[in-house]
């Protein structure tokens, strides 16, 4: 039987690292999105019950996709997700809610550009079509990135043979 | 209903007249001479009017027991000839209204069914009041408690499908083992944990059905207050639930001219949706679902009713009390209609069921065309503990 959501690492570039990190202040969530993560996943994952200590850990470690409950005593899920924005906008972002809330829903999407929002209790399979979906984003943001940084290499390489030829015949 | 009306007063012949003039089928009588004693027979007998004669030393002490009491009766004042001040002042006191002696047979009648008439309003909008706290009370708890649940059934809900995948797995991994008596018997553990998760699984799907219920009764979600038309939200909802119906129920439609409504729309899906669902779950063999919209002056009228089996008349008293149910543990949660009743409420409108045993039931809806003060403040939900 095929397993449904499977997140495969050949699917997002073998040679990098992905990572996920996940904050709630209830360590049951982090067990279970843990274990979820190591049955159905390649990823590697962190977690973490202190907004602030995951902030950290994205800042050194960086990050591919952040998954954070909104409600948390010392930092919400929204703000804790606008610091990861603005640390790194490619980083996809997560909310993990108890109530489906379309209005906070849709302010949350456009505050922190949300990728997506997940309801408490979540369905497992649709969870991990999200993370898999969220991570070839970063993936396709980094490719394009790339891209464009070579395009601008390639286009000032061409600038400079221009200057030279320009410098030979004059 | 009969009213049950005391006398009160020393005067036998004041009370003789007045047991003359109200001799009627409708009306229960009773007599005390003394006002403490009147006080205590208040408690026992709880009359909807009392009617005092105002020879009594203090009747702005009477009034003000009497209205301490539960039963709260409304007092009419049987007043002498040339007392009219005395009168009105014990109207200030709390009086419901006097009649001047000599008195006339016809306006006492008169006068003492007004003063039923208002009791009986009194303890409708008494009955509402309690009702609409109770109703608020009740959504705070309900939401700790949902909010209380939510967290522990999702771990358990995602627990079990991560066992599943890890039986699976695990099965993949021995099917590929030569045979063996410790393979055949792996594979029976693995059965049996395969069959425990999958009971785990639908067990937690029930629980998480029941919380969504909590959830949704708590708060009504908050999406946005819209003008919109009524029938779109009744043909979308009934396509919803429609595949749930048993074959033997068919949905006769009887739309009016309806101007677009002022509401929360997927509020209002939500109490269609119920009504629809309890309506088809009342059939038993053959029936019909009829659901009729009209215009009525300022107001819109949507009745959905069904040729089910119809309910008890003790019952109708508690349909709409969140709880109430008839389906049995595991079917029924009984927080359907209180849903409806407080999303009703919440838009100034109000509901009303009609039963016949055995013939079928009607729920009436009465919806303000324009957005009513209530309406507009009512669903802003308190701050609540979000997510978690
Ligand atoms: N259309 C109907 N016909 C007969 N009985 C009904 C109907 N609607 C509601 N009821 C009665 O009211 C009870 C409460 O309904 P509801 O609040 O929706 O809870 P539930 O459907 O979970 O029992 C039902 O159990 C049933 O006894
Ligand atoms: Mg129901």
């Amino acid at each position: 039987m095929p397993e449904t959501g499977t997140v495969e690492r050949s699917t997002l570039g073998s040679q990098e690292y992905r990572g996920l990190v996940v904050v709630d202040d209830e360590e049951i969530v982090l067990t279970s999105l843990r274990s979820l993560i190591a049955i159905a996943t390649d990823c590697r994952i962190d977690c973490y019950t202190e907004p602030k200590q995951a902030l950290e850990s994205i800042r050194r470690n960086g990050a591919d996709l952040v998954i954070a409950d909104y409600s948390m005593p010392e930092m919400d899920g929204m703000e804790f997700l606008s610091c990861v924005r603005d640390f790194d906008p490619e980083i996809t972002r997560v909310l993990l809610t108890g109530y489906a809330d379309k209005d906070s829903a849709i302010k949350a999407i456009n505050q922190v550009a949300l990728f997506h929002y997940v309801e408490k209790p979540w369905d497992n399979d649709q969870l991990l079509l999200i993370i898999r979906n969220g991570l070839e984003r970063r993936l396709l943001l980094k490719q394009v990135r790339e891209k464009i940084s070579r395009l601008d290499d390639a286009h000032a390489e061409v600038k400079e043979m221009q200057m030279k030829l320009l410098k030979a015949f004059l | 209903m009969n009213s049950r009306i005391l006398i009160v007063g020393q005067p036998t012949e004041i009370r003789e007249t007045l047991r003359n003039a109200l001799q009627a089928p409708e009306w229960e009588l009773r007599e005390e001479p003394d006002a403490q004693a009147a006080l205590d027979l208040v408690h026992e007998y709880s009359p909807q009017v009392i009617l005092a004669a105002v020879d009594m030393l203090d009747v702005t002490s009477f009034l003000e027991q009497l209205r301490s009491t539960r039963e709260a009766p409304v007092v009419v004042l049987i007043t002498p000839p040339g007392s009219r001040e005395r009168a009105i002042q014990e109207l200030r006191a709390g009086a419901h209204d006097y009649i001047l002696m000599p008195l006339a047979p016809e306006e006492l009648r008169y006068r003492v069914s007004c003063a039923v008439e208002r009791k009986r309003t009194l303890d409708a909008i008494l009955l509402q009041l309690t009702q609409a706290e109770k109703m608020a009370s009740l959504g705070r708890l309900v939401a700790g408690v949902a909010h209380e649940l939510n967290t522990p059934i999702a771990a358990i809900y995602s627990n079990s499908d991560v066992l599943s995948r890890s039986v699976r797995r695990l099965m993949g991994l021995v099917s590929d083992l030569p045979p063996s008596a410790e393979k055949r018997e792996i594979q029976a553990v693995l059965e049996v944990l395969s069959n425990t998760s999958e009971v785990d699984c639908i067990a937690c799907e029930r629980v998480i059905d029941v919380v969504r219920n909590l959830k949704t009764f708590a708060r009504l979600d908050e999406a946005e207050r819209k003008a919109v038309d009524i029938h779109e939200g009744l043909d979308s909802t009934l396509r919803l639930v429609e595949c749930q119906f048993k074959s033997n129920v068919h949905v006769s439609k009887d739309y009016g001219e309806l101007p677009p409504i002022e509401c929360y729309p997927n509020q209002l899906n939500e109490v269609f949706m119920n009504l629809l669902v309890n309506a088809s779950e009342a059939i038993e063999g053959q029936g019909i679902i009829k659901i009729r919209t009209r215009r009525e002056g300022d107001s819109v009228v949507i009745t959905i009713a069904d040729t089910g089996k119809g309910i008890l008349a003790a019952d109708l008293a508690k349909i709409f009390d969140p709880g109430f149910t008839t389906k049995g543990p595991g079917v029924g949660t009984g927080l359907g209609l209180s849903i409806v009743y407080k999303i009703i409420q919440a838009h100034g409108g109000t509901i009303e069921a009609d039963s016949t045993m055995g013939k079928g039931t009607t729920f009436t809806i009465t919806l303000p065309l324009a957005a009513s003060q209530r309406a507009t403040s009512v669903p802003v939900p308190e701050p609540q503990p979000h997510g978690g």
